[in-house]
């Protein structure tokens, strides 16, 4: 019995011990995470849209609209709409990721936010193309490249089928060979990962001319421009609010609440 | 006291993980497929094989030997939870890059092996020095693994073109061509070692 005891007792403290020092850990450390991924989402939205546009946080309240999606403009014009997009690749765990749109369903910009992707193979959706030899060391200073992978998303249509090409990845190809993917809205899939390509086309083309559909048929929510009585105008004021797509107009009452992230973006 | 030269030789070459002991191949299938890749991977076992062996080591005194394997276990899986921790806030694009294989080290064989054979033997300072000396043999051969895989695979080393015009070969970058490039290397090995000792002999 005192044998079992110690066994025990041994157990419960060694558990303790680890549980104190994973809490001590997490008490410090925790927030730092959070404020990291929320870093990483905020520069995503940023990302996927042209610089320079004032970005705007939205609810969706509407059935079959996103919880929030963010809405960029410019000068009082709406350029674009970003939405999280969840799309299921090779792994078990799904892929996320940022498409930012234009109201006419032309695609701004996609980046990645976490996937769980084979190494080597699916991962490379975040690879940026290499030209570099390893024999020649680089001294010219480089421009920040981009991810091959959802470059080539870029003024693709949204709101059509989005075809694969298993003819060469994207950042081989030149400039006339992308012209004739553009032409025929496809992407290159990576080598390899053709489910990890077919899960963002798939995810957008499924996702994202409906949300645009329904967001046409709201009441536009008021761009936060110079005029401050605006902020707090409800949603039933769409006429006064110069907006692309609010010609629609029919006021359901879908009462989209707004909230300004209150951030310009570079 | 402590021959260092001796003890990097023993974790690097005559005990290499990997290689001869071969532990922990599982992970190393996983993360090499890219020199980058099982660099940080190695570095994150070294770190987490160094501090449990110190723990372990200090605990053995009074952990009762039935209940040794949980408590290993409990002590493994807590470093490697913080350890995550840690990198999500200072190696986040590494962190995101290895994914499920972080958490992975917690059953990662190597550490269980050493903390059973050698750091609950010895005392702390010895096994933390076992902790570096194997964590680096780890690296190095998790290492050298990749940089095949991912020249053979990618035709890139650390991400940087190697040979203009060579097709790279995808298999090696699946996890057959793990396999193939570990027996191959593995092979290499037992022929240089056969050879020393037949040497030795004579």
């Amino acid at each position: 019995m005192a044998e079992l005891l110690k066994l025990v007792l041994a157990l419960t403290v060694v558990t303790a011990l680890a549980g104190l020092a994973i809490g001590v850990t997490n008490k410090n450390l925790g927030g730092s995470i959070a404020a990291m991924e929320l870093e990483i989402h905020q520069s995503a939205i940023s990302s996927v849209f042209p610089k320079g546009v004032k970005i705007d946080e939205i609810a969706g309240s509407a059935s079959g609209l996103p919880e929030k999606y963010w809405r960029a403009s410019a000068n009082g014009v709406i350029v674009g709409y970003a939405f999280d997009m969840v799309g299921r690749g090779y792994d078990a765990a799904p892929i996320k990721f940022m498409a930012g749109v234009a109201p006419d369903g032309r695609i701004l910009g996609v980046t990645v936010l976490s996937h769980n992707e084979t190494p080597g193979l699916g991962s490379r959706v975040n690879e940026i193309p290499s030209t570099k030899y390893i024999w020649y060391p680089v001294t010219e200073t480089e421009q920040k490249a981009r991810p091959w992978f959802t470059e080539q998303f870029e003024g693709l249509s949204a709101l059509t089928n989005i075809a694969i090409e298993k003819s060469g990845e994207w950042h081989k190809l030149d400039d006339e060979a992308r012209d004739g993917l553009r032409n025929k809205n496809a992407v290159t899939a990576i080598t390899g990962s053709t489910i990890t390509t077919a899960a963002f086309t798939n995810t957008i083309t499924q996702k994202v001319k409906g949300y645009l559909d329904i967001i046409s048929l709201q009441p536009a929510v008021a761009i936060n421009t110079d005029a401050p009585g605006e902020s707090a105008a409800p949603s039933d004021t769409a006429a006064s609010v110069n907006t692309a797509n609010s010609a629609t107009g029919t006021a359901t009452k879908a009462g989209v609440a707004k909230k300004s992230i209150g951030k310009e973006i570079r | 006291m402590l021959d260092i030269d001796k003890e990097l030789k023993r974790g690097i070459i005559t005990e290499n993980p990997i290689l001869i002991l071969a532990l922990g191949l599982c992970p190393s299938l996983a993360v090499s497929t890219s020199a980058h890749n099982g660099l940080g991977m190695g570095i994150a076992v070294m770190m987490v094989l160094a501090i449990t062996n110190v723990i372990i080591s200090i605990a053995q005194g009074w952990i009762p030997s039935k209940v040794r394997i949980p408590c290993y276990i409990v002590i493994i899986a807590t470093f490697v939870t913080i350890l995550q921790m840690f990198m999500k806030v200072y190696t986040p694009t590494l962190d995101r890059q290895l994914g499920i294989f972080i958490p992975l080290i917690a059953v990662n064989c190597i550490i269980m092996a050493r903390a059973e054979a050698y750091a609950s033997k010895n005392n702390p300072l010895r096994s933390f020095v076992d902790g570096i000396v194997m964590g680096l043999g780890f690296t190095l051969a998790l290492v050298l693994l990749s940089v095949l895989r991912e020249f053979l695979g990618n035709n890139k080393i650390f991400d940087l073109l190697v040979i203009p015009g060579f097709q790279p070969m995808t298999v090696f970058i699946l996890a057959p061509g793990g396999f193939f490039i570990i027996a191959f290397v593995m092979a290499l090995v037992n022929i240089i070692k056969s050879k020393k000792e037949t040497k030795a002999k004579t």
